[in-house]
């Protein structure tokens, strides 16, 4: 034993144990050994819960070192024209859009590199995909579908609707296909449906002033990012109004003070996207990817709201929802 | 800020069940009252225009705003005639009738107040769908009332009582209206949404009428027959929940009340509503058809179903808020 502490085996020993740290430390960066691979992120309205789902899944693969670049349209349909027309497309390996109207604008001028979607309520109604399984073109993604019949049943269970407001931006498709879903039921659910078009920032208060007129019974909120972008705005005329607001995405009620809302996670969209997008960079063509949509629906109140417009809940809704107060 | 491994009492859904419950009790307690300075006993004008005027009101109201769902119907009603069978059974085996009395205290023994007291609860705690599910388990109760328990005091079954009964005929119309398209003109359509209005209003007026109805012969109730009620109360509000729960359990493991959260949260809540709704009306106390069946005239029949009634009440007050509380934690959030 007295012999291991001579200075040439302790020289041997601290080697070793330099070798030990170097090799777990080396092992401790993966990105040496994966690939790298880039990818441009359009938005329309800034990062949103589905794009920290996204790039957590995203950077989290063993596989490719993900380097991103995100481009905000900040809401402007003109800024994302720009964006898109001084995108080179070919520098990347990936495209990740987010809502109906970036996509499509993305799919109108790249057709040579994959496209991922994330956040469109109808791809195919909105010629982005050929059906769930198929895009049959360079895009695959994650909707975030939602069954009028299912929004509309859980409205029913805690407010009585005869006129109802549906609030939406013009020039973005995918509200018209909602507005098309709800007056398939408006017979089944027996109310009658109030356009409320709006295109910019100045129409709102005249489309408000309608609203409040009308004497609505609820406004409903499609899946709009015009709409979602000023929703603090609308949300807190109505509510001012004594007028429920039933949202199809999440953050209208936690963030903006809507009543209720039925729709998908959004982080959980954007994994989804991920898995995807980690498919299409992995060899796959985007259409051999299927399109992807989420398993649970999730049920949103605000308690608050429901305070002041005077709406109880019943016990079963409160239980099983997020509740935000 | 008081936590328990069940339920913190600060917490919206502890706030929700109080706020239904306690509400509820007072209102059966104004009822007691009403009871007690009534002299001339006006409890049989009460009930008819309970009958007669408000409950099809309320019945119509929550009917025609629900789509009709057979499996809904069913999956109740098979579950409210298993826990009337066993009840039935525990009641025969384990409760001997005093002699003479042609088993009036089984029959408080084995049918739960799910008029006078389920349909006001199920509304203030679970809404409008808790309300349609109400309704659906108190025409179950009704029918079997008529059929099983007027066989088992009268030796026979009276269907055509059944059919007289007023709350029957709304939830038809209801049902109809629900698959009636709306007016085509808008001044009909008005029309229509105005006189639902009307009928709105006064089947809200119901659900306080039907729990000062339940109060109206509790305080008539000699306190020196409570010591025969001790059994018979005892079996139906334990009893009760304990068969409910089992139910629920086989309803269960046979995929008729999947666990299963699938793509549409409502489906889900739906299901949980169910199992709740079953769970409420099975730990409710004794119902008043005995009574009105025995007595004629709404008022207090003999001892010892009254006795049992009485017990049932006064034990509900703390099993039926305990049935909540578990309701709330192991069917909604478990």
């Amino acid at each position: 034993m007295a012999n291991f502490f001579r200075p040439g085996r302790g020289r041997l020993i601290l080697v070793l144990l330099l070798a030990a740290l170097a090799t777990l430390a080396a092992a401790r960066a993966p990105g040496d050994a994966r690939k790298v691979r880039k990818v441009a992120i359009i938005l329309f309205r800034g990062e949103t819960p589905s794009e920290r789902g996204f790039l957590d899944t995203i950077h989290a693969s063993g596989d490719f070192l993900v380097r991103c670049r995100a481009f905000n349209a900040g809401q402007s349909t003109d800024r994302l024209r720009e964006i898109l027309a001084n995108l080179d497309a070919s520098k990347y390996d990936l495209i990740y859009t987010f809502g109906t109207m970036a996509t499509q604008s993305a799919m109108d001028k790249i057709k040579d590199v994959p496209i991922v979607y994330n956040v469109v309520q109808r791809p195919i109604e909105a010629g982005i995909i050929r059906s769930w399984e198929s895009s049959a073109n360079n895009v695959t993604g994650a909707s975030n579908i939602v069954a009028m019949e299912s929004a509309f049943r859980t409205v029913a269970l805690v407010l009585s609707i005869r006129k109802l407001g549906f609030i939406y931006n013009d020039q973005d498709p995918a509200s018209k296909i909602q507005r098309g879903d709800i007056a398939k039921i408006q017979q089944k659910f027996g109310f009658r449906i109030l356009d409320i078009p709006v295109r910019d920032l100045e129409s709102i208060p005249e489309a408000m002033r309608q609203a409040v007129s009308a004497k609505l019974d609820a406004v409903f909120f499609p899946a709009d990012s015009f709409i979602m972008a000023n929703a603090g705005t609308i949300v807190a005329l109505l509510n001012k109004h004594r007028i429920p607001s039933i949202a199809i995405i999440p953050e209208m009620v936690t963030e903006n003070g809507a009543l209720i809302s039925l729709g998908p996670d959004y982080y959980e969209l954007g994994q989804l996207a991920a898995q995807n997008a980690l498919e299409v960079l992995g060899g796959k063509q985007p259409a051999q990817v299927s399109s992807k949509t989420v398993r649970n629906l999730h049920l949103y109140i605000n308690l608050k709201t429901a305070d002041r417009l005077g709406i109880d809940f019943p016990l079963q809704l409160l239980s099983m929802s997020t509740v935000v107060r | 800020m008081t936590e328990t491994g069940l339920f913190s009492i600060s917490s919206t859904e502890t706030l929700m069940i109080l706020r239904g419950f306690i509400p509820t009790v007072m209102v059966v307690a104004i009822g007691v009252l009403v009871g007690k300075l009534d002299d001339s006993r006006h409890q049989s004008t009460l009930t008819k225009l309970i009958d007669y005027v408000f409950l099809p009101c309320l019945v119509f109201t929550a009917i025609h705003r629900h789509p009709f769902d057979l499996n809904e119907v069913l999956q109740i009603a098979v579950a409210v005639t298993v826990m009337v069978c066993l009840s039935t059974v525990a009641a025969l085996c384990l409760m001997r009738d005093r002699p003479g009395a042609a088993g009036w205290n089984h029959l408080a023994i084995i049918f739960m107040s799910s008029g006078n007291l389920l349909l006001p609860l199920a509304y203030v705690l679970f809404g409008s769908e808790g309300l349609v599910k109400g309704i659906y388990f108190h025409l179950c109760v009704l029918l079997l009332f008529h059929t099983l328990g007027a066989y088992l005091v009268k030796g026979k079954s009276d269907l055509r009582s059944f059919f007289r009964i007023p709350f029957l005929y709304p939830m038809a119309l209801g049902i109809a209206a629900a698959s009636l398209p709306l007016p085509g003109s808008e001044n009909l359509v008005e029309l229509a949404w105005l006189t639902e209005k009307g009928i709105h209003i006064a089947g809200l007026g119901a659900l306080p009428l039907l729990l000062i109805n339940f109060g109206y012969p509790l305080g008539l109730i000699e306190l020196s027959a409570l010591r025969q009620g001790l059994a018979g109360g005892a079996l139906r509000i334990v009893g009760g929940p304990l068969l409910a729960f089992a139910v629920i359990w086989l309803y269960r493991q046979v995929g008729w009340l999947s666990m299963e959260r699938g793509y549409d949260i409502l489906v889900f809540v739906d299901r949980r509503t169910t199992e709740a709704l079953l769970i409420l009306g099975a730990s409710l106390p004794s119902s008043h058809h005995a009574l009105r069946m025995e007595a004629g005239g709404g008022l207090v029949a003999s001892q010892a179903e009254s006795a049992t009634l009485l017990v049932s009440v006064l034990g509900g007050m703390f099993t039926v808020i305990t049935v909540l509380f578990l309701v709330d934690a192991y069917v909604f959030q478990g």
